[in-house]
């Protein structure tokens, strides 16, 4: 993807940087373009949970995606990983990944990715990769309840971090990777390496349907969660952990 | 020779192709070439991807057309009973609403048309927005709110509009 960053939208605020990529890749806009917002007055989590998005206190974004791949839902990993290398190679941080989509920093939240893709039909459209990641919060400006689960960039090193230098390094780390030989065969190997969670670990997981409990085993090469339970190896492709 | 060739011939290309499971596939003949690219080793069925080039003196124009043979019985199928069936693009979860609290995108009995979005199907945090590629009319919902799905599973019946 050549062409990556080559136009960056910087916005004041916004509902949500996914809202306007997506809008934006409805009405042709190409590959590569990317949507960042200094503030986000409805940054979006998981289940439409609310993400917290205060004026340069975190670096929000999102890419317009059109990729070839069989398996386009590797997407969300894909983002973690330019995140975490990143963060790894410029503050020589270890970063985990807690399956799918959380950015983990000592068990407290420093990020998050949130993929959106259209099919017209089975066929797909685009896909926008929005990533949220903490630079500049102080421990004050979380609410209570939160203060004890997240953190941020300028909390573990103590330092005011640049939104805009974060973002291009992470920005020349996707166009780096971004190769769909590399995503289809040897991205999990490489997310793997910064799972949250060991193997072995046991785990429960809530999915819409029911409650699961297992060994955790690892990621497969789809992306989906392996867990060893009592009735044998499953494949879990979303659900929440719960504590 | 000429170099004329139609979308008949091209198919019957794609289908030997499909029927051969070749890999890779490249034919050039004067003013005309076509290079088709099958996925065999994935996981999923992908679309064999096909280039045609036709040289031409302003330089190169070149169309991608794709072809499956599951995309070939969809349209059979519709044709004999009026009947559209979109199906699961891949495997997640499935969801009527953008979220628990919004009504949902579609109910039987709704007029759809083209692009709009029927469903979101979910997998690794990537909530993808499934939009239909007919017009008509929802005549059944396959899949319970919160299921999960299977690759090539029927999620909507929908009655093509005449």
């Amino acid at each position: 993807m050549k062409n990556l960053g080559e136009k960056i939208y910087i916005l004041d605020t916004c509902t949500s940087t996914n809202d306007i990529a997506k809008i934006m890749a409805e009405k042709g806009e190409r590959e590569g373009t990317v949507v960042w917002a200094l503030e986000q007055i409805r940054g979006r989590g998981r289940e439409g949970r609310k993400w917290i998005s205060s004026k340069n206190k975190g670096l929000y974004f999102s890419i317009i995606l059109r990729p070839q791949i069989a398996n386009p839902n590797l997407l969300t990993l894909f983002g973690a990983l330019s995140v975490l290398e990143i963060i790894e190679e410029n503050f020589k941080l270890e970063v985990k990944l807690k399956w799918p989509n959380d950015l983990i920093y000592k068990g407290k939240k420093l990020g998050g990715i949130l993929g959106e893709g259209t099919y017209k039909g089975s066929k797909l459209s685009h896909i926008i990769l929005g990533i949220g990641v903490n630079t500049n919060y102080e421990i004050e400006d979380f609410p209570e309840g939160l203060k004890e689960k997240t953190t941020s960039l300028r909390i573990i090193l103590n330092k005011e971090i640049e939104n805009q230098k974060l973002l291009i390094t992470i920005l020349e780390k996707i166009k780096a990777l971004y190769n769909m030989d590399f995503i289809q065969n040897e991205l999990i190997s490489h997310v793997n390496r910064y799972s949250f969670l060991k193997k072995g670990e046991k785990i429960k997981l809530k999915t819409t349907q029911s409650l699961v409990e297992g060994e955790y085993e690892g990621m497969d090469k789809d992306g989906s969660l392996l867990l060893n339970t009592k009735k044998g190896k499953i494949k879990i492709y979303s659900g929440h952990f719960i504590e | 020779m000429s170099s004329k060739i139609d979308y008949k011939e091209i198919e019957k290309i794609i289908n030997l192709v499909e029927e051969r499971k070749l890999s890779e596939f490249e034919l050039e003949v004067e003013g005309f070439k076509i290079k088709i690219v099958r996925n065999i080793g994935s996981p999923v069925s992908v679309p064999a991807q096909v280039t045609i080039t036709t040289p031409g003196k302003e330089g190169t124009s070149s169309v991608s057309v794709e072809q499956t043979q599951k995309a070939s019985q969809e349209i059979s199928e519709a044709k004999e009973n009026n009947i559209y069936y979109v199906k699961a693009p891949m495997v997640g979860t499935f969801y009527r609403a953008p979220d628990p609290s919004s009504p949902p995108y579609v109910e039987e009995g709704d007029k759809v048309e083209k692009n709009q979005v029927l469903c979101i199907i979910e997998a690794m945090k990537l909530m993808n927005e499934i939009e239909s590629e007919v017009e008509g009319v929802v005549e059944k919902i396959l899949v319970e709110n919160g299921q999960p799905v299977e690759y090539g599973q029927k999620l909507f019946a929908i009655r093509l509009s005449k």
